[in-house]
Order: structure tokens, then sequence, then C-alpha cells
């Protein structure tokens, strides 16, 4: 494959605990929309974390290559500088910090430029609207009181500001409510169109994909892929679940 | 020391187990009775040598032309200190050598009412730390204190229009407010208080007397700034603050002094009296050098209705003790505490607040946020005594400290005292660190990881600079963020 | 019949004096008249074993034992600490001496490694119509044992005497120790009941205390949580009627990795009650990884009672998560109201809630006698069933 943007390849990955991902390899390419789907514990959000370069997450074999660079040893302020995006399942709380100037902040520290306000209030404002977010959240404490609705609207807001080149994003669907997808799904569509955004979706459900044109399915049990395939993979693991493949994995791993 | 010295010395601290209720009638008398228990038995505790005499007190009393009241008073004092033991619960201050200390250090000038006429190096001081273009800009009136002597003191001519009274203290003895003056003078903190307080009763210099008419609100702020800047000295200045029924005033309060090799001694005091429905906000940013002791005394007298807001930044010192204390009186009064302490290498700093509920239906509020790092020592100690009369009180606090490596130590010693039933009394602290995982959070959008981690803290002391004006939420960012570095690995 | 009087519950960093909290002095009896009658169950299990000793062979083990323990004087920046104990306990020092010097003997009660008997160990001193006891237990438990001891003070209602209490307790690896004390002393009491207890690696100590009888009663816990990932809980339920005293000191020294550490009080104070609470959480050095968790829930019922809380948290390490949180007054209006559209009477209503805070920690003693008991002494108290 040509233009490929991300490369992971033979990837292992362990905790203190232990390894959970073995021998992941994955291909990214420009403008693409992957999709990973699996069992709880397989170790999806893992696999988002290390490719973000969570210090948790030991890299015990394998690299990962952003833009043709390897970024395996990369702290994940590079990686961000890089144009990688991470939307979190449990954004953190930072008290007395606003969502606005970390925003602000975090553009000064990408582009290396200071960030021209009135362009900046003016482009955020119009993207919290897109998003409905109300107004007043732009002023308030990072993540602090906002609802789980509240702070994944807001992960995509700094997706859209800040216009990376790949995004990750992990469960940013779970919890919400129909409406809220639907205007979450319309953030990440935004940010398709506006960038040609590369996208990592870990998730359940396939609402959010709906108006989503999905190119690629993996599915990760126990931290093996097990198997890769189209769109059509999605609708497939909704009948069926998650069996089938699991017991795929388990033949695999008594025939090694 | 050997086993037997450490039992010997802890067994004779603390004689009395249970003054406190002398201490209540003290409260509801008035406050001019001891606070504190003193006649502990004095061979147990190491002594401070007598650097002072009563021929230095006098001389001092001389020189500044002291009425007969207050030279008695210096002496009584004086009597007093000599008598009484260093406290035995704080941060050690065995490297402060009373009898090294030249308790009196006057500037080879008179106070001035223009910049104009201060010596040009003391002016240069001051101008570094940009006070009088802050006095222009957004200051209602300056003062500003070099060694002991007030330097310069100016107040702006619509505020002085509206009656308010802004002078130095040696002034106001002896001038129109002469009697207020004596009226109030160290009631609040009576010499008996502490040896410190004491000390200052004995010695003091300069300062600033401030009266707020009644019903007049005062639109911006009144500006003290300290400057220690005689090596091995001492600074004692005396703050006395009445504001009257109905009024409202902002005080600020600066302090700085250059780095020497030996201690220096700051042990000023400041009485703030709020009456009937009034306000007062009493504003610090204390960035000492880190050599400085900081032994200071400041407490405040509520009446019904009225409302104490202190904001409190304790950045320098090489030892603190402050505790600034609110009497809330008067039925209906309240105070809200904010305060931030940073302590870095070679600090030890014991602050924290006393809240003593009296009237009915008071309230409190206490915010505090405390950082240790570079083997800081940071204490948070407080009480909240809510004393039977005080029926309805309510009192809030909340404790925060930031533990930025594992070489520093950050104590929380809160007591609450409660001695009627309708009361609501609520506390809750909190020790921790950064979260990695909020570092990683900043870091995924780009952020390096010195700059999160100082944001991060920027954002804990949030709550406390946004009590500030402006320009010194900025001072004391830039003070944070010059703490944050070289603590980056 | 000679009385002294000792300093006890130092709180482990000084404060103001004028508070009245950095220790408490106190009365103790020189000599004692009349022992309490002592009954125990339990002891007959498989990996349970006793034995009386002397007091010095009893007080020389527990020193052994807790070899690994640092003695310690001062801690860093503060002036001074009262530490003088190899094996420290929440009373202190001074009380330890003391109780050597009266108690008679002592007993040793092992659990064998790896034991788990069924039954709580249960020891019933019955002070009768009054009696003067003092009494030394140490407890061992084996590396991955399981088990409680049960101890109970009780006497006739209005009678008066003297008790003096020191248990140590040495958990080994993995060992699980649940130490219950309850105290339903007549109303002329005065106690002092001290715990020191030393917790090896992975060991869970859990510690239960009510204290709901007696006229002065003064007891303290220090656990020194010596092993990485050792666990203490400290339960106390406390109701202090007419005008009586309760001074509590406790403490746990968090050194090893991964510690946990829990306080849980629940407290009413009425008529012209006079209650101290000390408890500190001391995150030490290398505590790397622990947490520190203390709460206290304090009922005022009448004008006249004195509650003082002290929610000490020292920290010398980074990487911990310390909290405290302390609630003190009044029953709230909200809650008061909702009984009452309930029908029930604001006494009843006020009943209900000090049993329900009570029950919440005794709920957890594993002996139907010994809560009926409580619940007996509890009515008896408010006057009601």
């Amino acid at each position: 494959m040509s233009d490929q943007l991300l490369q992971v390849k033979d990837l292992s990955v362990s905790i203190e605990e232990g390894e959970i991902l073995h021998d992941v390899n994955l291909n990214i390419g420009k403008g693409e929309t992957h999709v990973l789907m699996g069992p709880n514990g397989a170790g999806k959000s893992t696999l988002g974390n290390t490719l973000m370069g969570n210090p948790v997450y030991h890299v015990t074999n394998g690299q990962i290559l952003f833009d043709g660079e390897d970024i395996t040893k990369a702290t994940t302020d590079k990686r961000a500088r890089a144009g990688m995006f991470m939307s979190f399942q449990n954004p953190l709380e930072v008290p007395g910090l606003s969502l606005e100037s970390f925003i602000r902040n975090a553009l000064r520290q990408q582009t290396g430029q200071p960030v021209k306000i009135m362009k900046f209030k003016k482009q955020l404002e119009e993207t919290m609207e897109l998003l409905q977010m109300d107004p007043s959240y732009a002023d308030r404490d990072l993540n602090v009181g906002f609802s789980g609705g509240e702070k994944k609207k807001a992960e995509i807001l700094q997706m859209l500001m800040l216009n990376p080149k790949f995004a990750i994003l992990d469960e940013t669907d779970s919890g919400l409510d129909v409406d809220a997808v639907r205007t979450v799904s319309k953030g990440i569509e935004e940010y398709h169109k506006r960038s040609d955004g590369a996208l990592l979706i870990i998730t359940h459900s396939t609402k959010i994909l709906e108006s989503l044109k999905v190119d690629y399915t993996h599915v990760l049990v126990k931290g093996t892929l097990v198997t890769t395939g189209g769109a059509d993979l999605v609708d497939k693991i909704n009948d069926q679940g998650f069996e089938k493949y699991i017991e795929q994995y388990e033949k695999e791993a008594e025939e090694k | 020391m050997s086993d037997a010295e450490v039992k010997d010395r802890a067994v004779h601290f603390d004689p009395a187990i249970d003054n406190s209720k002398d201490d209540i009638n003290a409260y509801l008398e008035g406050t001019d009775r001891s606070l504190y228990d003193f006649k502990d038995d004095e061979k147990d505790f190491y002594k401070v040598k007598e650097g002072l005499t009563p021929e230095i007190v006098d001389q001092i009393s001389k020189e500044k032309h002291d009425p007969e009241w207050m030279h008695e008073f210096r002496l009584k004092s004086l009597d007093l200190y000599n008598r009484m033991q260093v406290p035995a619960w704080g941060p050690p201050i065995d490297g402060l050598h009373m009898d090294q200390i030249v308790t009196y250090v006057r500037p080879n000038t008179k106070m001035k009412g223009s910049w104009d006429e201060v010596p040009e190096e003391i002016k240069s001081a001051f101008d570094k730390l940009g006070i009088p273009k802050a006095e222009h800009e957004y200051l209602a009136g300056v003062g500003a204190q070099y060694d002991s002597e007030l330097v310069y003191h100016n107040l702006q001519d619509f505020v002085a229009q509206q009656g308010v009274v802004y002078t130095d203290m040696e002034s106001a003895l002896t001038g129109e407010y002469a009697d207020m003056v004596k009226e109030y003078f160290m009631k609040l903190v009576p010499p008996t208080d502490h040896k410190f307080a004491a000390l200052h009763g004995a010695v003091w210099s300069g300062g600033s007397f401030v009266y707020v008419p009644k019903g007049v609100k005062v639109s911006i702020p009144l500006q003290s700034y300290f400057r220690l800047n005689a090596k091995g000295a001492g600074q004692f200045e005396h703050t006395l603050i009445i504001v009257d029924e109905g009024a409202d005033l902002h005080f600020i309060e600066g302090c700085s002094a250059p780095k020497w090799n030996v201690a220096n001694l700051h042990a000023g005091c400041v009485e703030l009296y709020v009456k009937k429905n009034a306000r007062l906000r009493y504003s610090t940013i204390e960035n000492w050098s880190k050599n400085m002791y900081n032994l200071n005394t400041k407490r405040a007298l509520v009446e019904e209705g009225g409302r104490m807001e202190w904001v409190s930044g304790s950045f320098g010192s090489h030892v603190s003790y402050l505790y600034p204390t609110t009497i809330l009186k008067g039925k209906g009064a309240d105070c809200e505490y904010t305060g931030i302490t940073f302590a870095g290498k070679g600090q030890d700093l014991d602050t924290g607040t006393r809240m003593v509920h009296i009237g009915e239906n008071t309230t409190s509020l206490v915010t505090t946020k405390s950082l240790s790092k570079d083997g800081g020592i940071s204490t948070y100690r407080s009480a909240v005594e809510i004393m039977p009369s005080a029926h309805g009180a309510k009192s809030s606090v909340d404790c925060q400290s930031l533990m930025l490596d594992n070489i520093s130590r950050s104590d929380t010693i809160p007591e609450m005292d409660v001695r009627v039933n309708d009361a609501d009394v609520g506390h809750e602290a909190k020790i921790g660190r950064i979260s990695d995982e909020a570092v990683f959070y900043l870091m995924s959008r780009g952020i390096s990881e010195a700059e999160a981690r100082a944001m991060i803290v920027s954002g804990f002391a949030n709550p406390v600079s946004k009590e500030l004006p402006l320009e010194y939420a900025a001072e004391m960012n830039n003070l944070i963020k010059l703490e944050m570095e070289g603590s980056m690995s | 019949m000679n009385e002294q009087d000792i300093r006890i519950n130092h709180l482990p960093c000084l404060t103001w004096n004028r508070l009245g909290v950095n220790h408490r002095s106190v009365p103790v009896k020189s000599g004692l008249e009349g022992a309490a009658k002592l009954m125990e169950s339990g002891l007959d299990q498989d990996g349970i074993t006793s034995e009386n000793v002397t007091v010095s062979e009893a007080e020389a083990y527990a020193d052994s034992l807790a070899h690994g323990i640092r003695r310690e004087k001062y801690v860093a920046g503060k002036t001074a600490i009262y530490m003088t104990q190899a094996f420290q306990t929440g009373l202190g020092g001074e009380f330890t001496d003391y109780i050597d010097k009266v108690a008679g003997d002592a007993s040793i009660y092992r659990v064998a490694a790896n034991a788990k008997p069924a039954k709580p160990v249960i020891l019933n001193y019955d002070f009768g119509a009054g009696a003067d006891d003092a009494a030394i237990h140490v407890i061992v438990a084996g590396e991955n044992s399981e088990s409680t001891f049960l101890i109970n003070y009780r006497s006739d209602a209005d009678a008066a005497g003297f008790s003096a209490v020191g248990t140590k307790v040495i958990l080994g690896k993995g060992a699980k120790l649940n130490l219950i004390k309850v105290n339903l002393l007549g109303s002329g009491f005065e106690q002092l009941d001290d715990t020191g207890a030393v917790a090896e690696e992975s060991a869970v100590f859990s510690f239960r205390q009510m204290e709901l009888g007696g006229a002065e009663t003064y007891s303290g816990c220090y656990v020194d949580q010596n092993g990485q990932k050792s666990e203490a809980y400290i339960d106390s339920g406390y109701m202090v009627s007419e005008d009586h005293t309760l001074d509590l000191n406790y403490v746990t020294a968090q050194r090893g990795k991964k510690t946990v550490s829990n306080f849980n009080f629940k407290g009413v104070l009425q008529d012209r009650a006079r209650k101290t609470l000390r408890d500190t959480i001391d995150f030490r050095n290398g505590s790397a990884g622990s947490v520190g968790d203390e709460q206290e829930d304090v009922l005022l019922l009448d004008p006249t009672v004195v509650n003082k809380s002290v929610p000490v948290i020292l920290c010398e390490e980074e990487d911990v998560d310390g909290r405290h949180g302390a609630s003190i007054g009044r029953l709230s209006e909200d809650m008061l109201y909702y009984l009452e559209t309930r029908g029930l009477s604001e006494k009843v209503a006020t009943v209900m809630m000090v049993r329900g805070r009570l029950h919440s920690i005794e709920r957890e003693i594993p002996d139907d006698e010994t809560q009926n008991a409580i619940d007996a002494f509890i009515s008896e108290q408010f006057g009601m069933d």
C-alpha cells in the first residue's frame, strides 16, 4: 500500500501485570476510516493508548511508524505535534484550567506560533455550535463537572480545533444518548471532510458509524488481531457477536 | 539527642491540658487577655538569648517621639518578651539568633509624599518592584516601607476627599486619630499573645494606619509595600485598619527582601477591625527572601453582618509561622480565607488559619492549597472553634496539598472544636501528586511534559490567583512558574 | 490506692497548646483491687493456642517480633514527637510503663500459620458491681491465618471501677486479623484501652471498637504498616452521654509500598459529653502507591456537648493519595422532616438515626450475644426499646 500514514509492525505491549497485546500488525492510510472491535478486555484501549505513547504501557517488541517516522519511543507530546490525536474514553479533569485556554495552549505548542485570538475565538464558537455545546463551557475548568456527554463533545471539539492527521476515538460513543451520538458523529464527519483525516474508531456499537464510510474493520481478541474485513464486517459482528472469533482464536492458540 | 532527652523534652511540653475555658472567656470579654499559655516550665526549653535591653527600647521610643503610654507599652512588652518561650510546636527557629538581630534599622531619610523626593537607591528598589507605576494605574493609595520606616506615603485625592485616612503609624500616634490608635493598638493581638507579639510590642516601627469612615466604599485598593533591605535586620511594622460601619475596603500588602547570608526576621502585626455590615478584603503576596524568619501575626475582629476576606500567598521565607485569625463576634459575621503556600528548597512554611465563631449564624469558608518541592516542607495548620454562643454557625474547610517529589514534606494539622449542637462543620482534605494520567492527557494534545505539569500546578493554584487583582495574579503565576522551572527532570 | 497522672494519646505532630489536643493527662490508680471475671471462648479450636506469661516475658516477646520497626524520635521539620516505644501503641509509652507495673501477668494468643478458625476467640471481662483490673494481651497471627478476636468489657449499669488494657498484635505475612473491642461498662468506670499492631507484607488488620460505656474512656491504636501491601481498617462507633469523657488517638504509619489505611468513625454526643478524636495518617518515605482515607461523622444532640476532632495527614512521599473528611453537627432538618412525614416523632427519628450510625459499626461483629448486648445498652441510654 502506498501513502501509509500509520504502520504498526509486530507490536507487543506489556504492563506490570503481563503482556496485553501480541504481535499486532496494522496499516492505516491517509484519510482512511478504520474500526476496531472486540470483546471487553481484548486490549482495544491498550492499542489506542500505546499508539499515543501512554507511559503505563511498555512496548516489548515491534515498531510504530507515523508518516514514515519511527515514533515507537517518542513522547506523547511529540506524537501529538506530529499530528496524532486521541479522544479519551475517560477524559481527565484538570481543575483551574479552562477548556478554552487549554485548547489555545495546545494549539500554540503544536504550531509554535502565537494564536490569533479573534480568529481562534470565532472558530471555537462555531465548532462548539456545531457540536451543540453551550458556549459557557469554554470558560469552565477542563472536564470538571462535565456530564459524560459533554466530556465526549469536548474531546471532539479539541479534535476539530487541533485538526490532526490521525485520530483515535476510544469508545467516544459509550454512555451517550441517541442525540449526543448523532452530534458527535456529525463532528467526526466534519473532521473527515475538513482535513481528510484518518480515523481509528474503537467502539462497541454501530450507531456512531452510520454516517461514516468505513474502509476497514479489525477484530481484536485477547490481545491478538484475529481478522480484518470491510465495512460489512461491522454488521456481521452485530448480528453474530464475537463468539466465532473467540473460538477461532482459541483454535489457533491451540494449534500454536 | 539521647532517648532520655527526647522523652524528657516531649513529656514537658504542653502542661496546660485544657485551658480552653479561659480562652472562651477571653474572647467573650474582649480580646485583651492572654490567648496562649506561656507559663510553661522554663527549664525544658532552650531560651533565646536576650538581644534586647530596656536601654535599646528606650532609645527607639525616644527617637520615634512616642507618647508616654507607648513608651510604657514598649517596656512592658519587652519584659514579657524576655520571660516568654519560643513556641515548641512549629518549625525550628534555632537559626534565628536574636542577639545578632539589629532590631531597629532606620534608613537615612524622612518620609516623603512624592516619589521624586525619595532617595535614588531606595526609589530604584521600589521602581524595580513596579510600585510607583502601579500607584498611577490601579491603586487608591500607596505606602512603602524600607527597613524600619515608611519612606513614602500617598493617598489619591478622591479617596482622601471621602474622609479615608491612610497614614503611617507614627503620624497616627500623635495626629488627629491618636485616641483611636490608643484605643485599638495591640488590643486584638496583645503582647501576651506569644513571644513574637511581645517582641513586636517592644520594638514595632513603621506600618500603616487606615480608617474608613461609616458607609464609605473605597472603589480601588490601597496598598502597602514592605521591603527589608538591611542585612540581618528585623522588620516590625504595625498595620491597624478600622473599617467602620457599612464601609468597604480592599487592602493589599506586598513583601520582599534581598537575600543576605544571615537570617532576617519579620515580626509584623496586623490588626483589622471590621465593624457592623462593613467589608474588608486583605490580600498578601509574600515573597521574602529565603533566609527570612517570617513570624507574623494577623488578626481580624468582625462585628455583626461584617465580612472579612483574606487572600494569602506565601512563597518566600526560610521559615514562616502565619495563621491569619478571624474572630467572628457579631451575629451573621462572615469570613472567607483563601490561601496558597509553596515551599521549595530550604523552606519550612507553616501556614493556615484560625476561625473563632462567637456570634450566632456566623459563617467561615476556608480554601487552601499547598505545594512542596525540592525538600521543602509545607504545613497546613488550622483551628475552627465554634463557641457555645454561636448557634447556627457554619464552617467549611477544604485544603488540598500537592507533593511534587518524594524528598519534600507536606503535613495537614487541622483542629475542630465544636461546642454547640446546631452548628454545621465540614472539613475536607486531600493530599496527592500530579496524576500521571492527567499529564498524559495534556501531552496527547501536544503539550510538553514540563508545560503540562506547570499547567496542572497553575490550575491547582487558580482558586487563589483568581481572587487577586490581575497584576498580582500575574505576579503569583510568575512565582509559581519560577518555582516549577528547575524541578523538571 | 494512690492516684498518679500519666500522659497519653499524643498527637504525632504537635499543634497549638491552647487547643488542648497535643496529649491528655489522666489519673491512674497505682494499686488495683478486685479483678474482673474473665470468661474465654473459642480457644479450643484447631490452630489457636494461649499461655500465661509474666509481663516482662510478654513485652520482650512482642518487641522481638516487632524487630523490623525502627525506633523513632523526630519527624523532620517538626519540633518534637513523642515516640519512645519500640512497639508503638495508641496511648503511648507512659501507659505501657504503667500497665507493665500494675498488671499481674499477661496472655499470649497464637494463631498458627494458615489456620482459619471458624469461630471468634471471645474474651469477656465482667466487672460485675465494680472492680479494678489490668490486662495485657499479645496476639500473634501466623502467616496467612485468618482469625477474629472479640474483647468485651461489661459491668452492672451503675457500677464504678477501673480498667486498663494493653493489646499488642503482630500480623505475619498475609495474615488477616479482626480485633474487636466493645466497652459496655457502667457509668462510674475509668477505662484505658491501648492497642498497637504491626502488619507485615499483605497482612490485613481490621480494628473495630465500640465505645458506649464508662465515665472516662481513653483509647488508642497505633498500626505500623511495615510490610508492603498491608492494610489497616479502623472502624469506631462511640456514644458519650452525661458529663462523660472520651479521648481517642488512632495512627497508621504507612511505611511499605502500596499500603492501604481506612478510618471510619461514627459518633454521637449528648448531654454534657466531651470527646476528643485524633486520627492520623502518616505516609512515610517509601510508601509509594499507598492510599489513606479517614472519615468522621459526629452527631451532636445537645448544645452543651464539646467535640474536638483533629484529623491529621503527615506525608513525606509523593506517590500517595490521602484524604480526610469530617462532618460535625446535628441531624439535618431535611432528614428529620422526611422521617416525620412517615409519622415518626423527633425523638424516635433521632434514636433511629443514632442507631443507624452505631449499627453500621456494630453489624460487622460476628457474635449475636454481643450485638444483643449493644442494642440493649443503647436502648437503655435512650430509655426506650
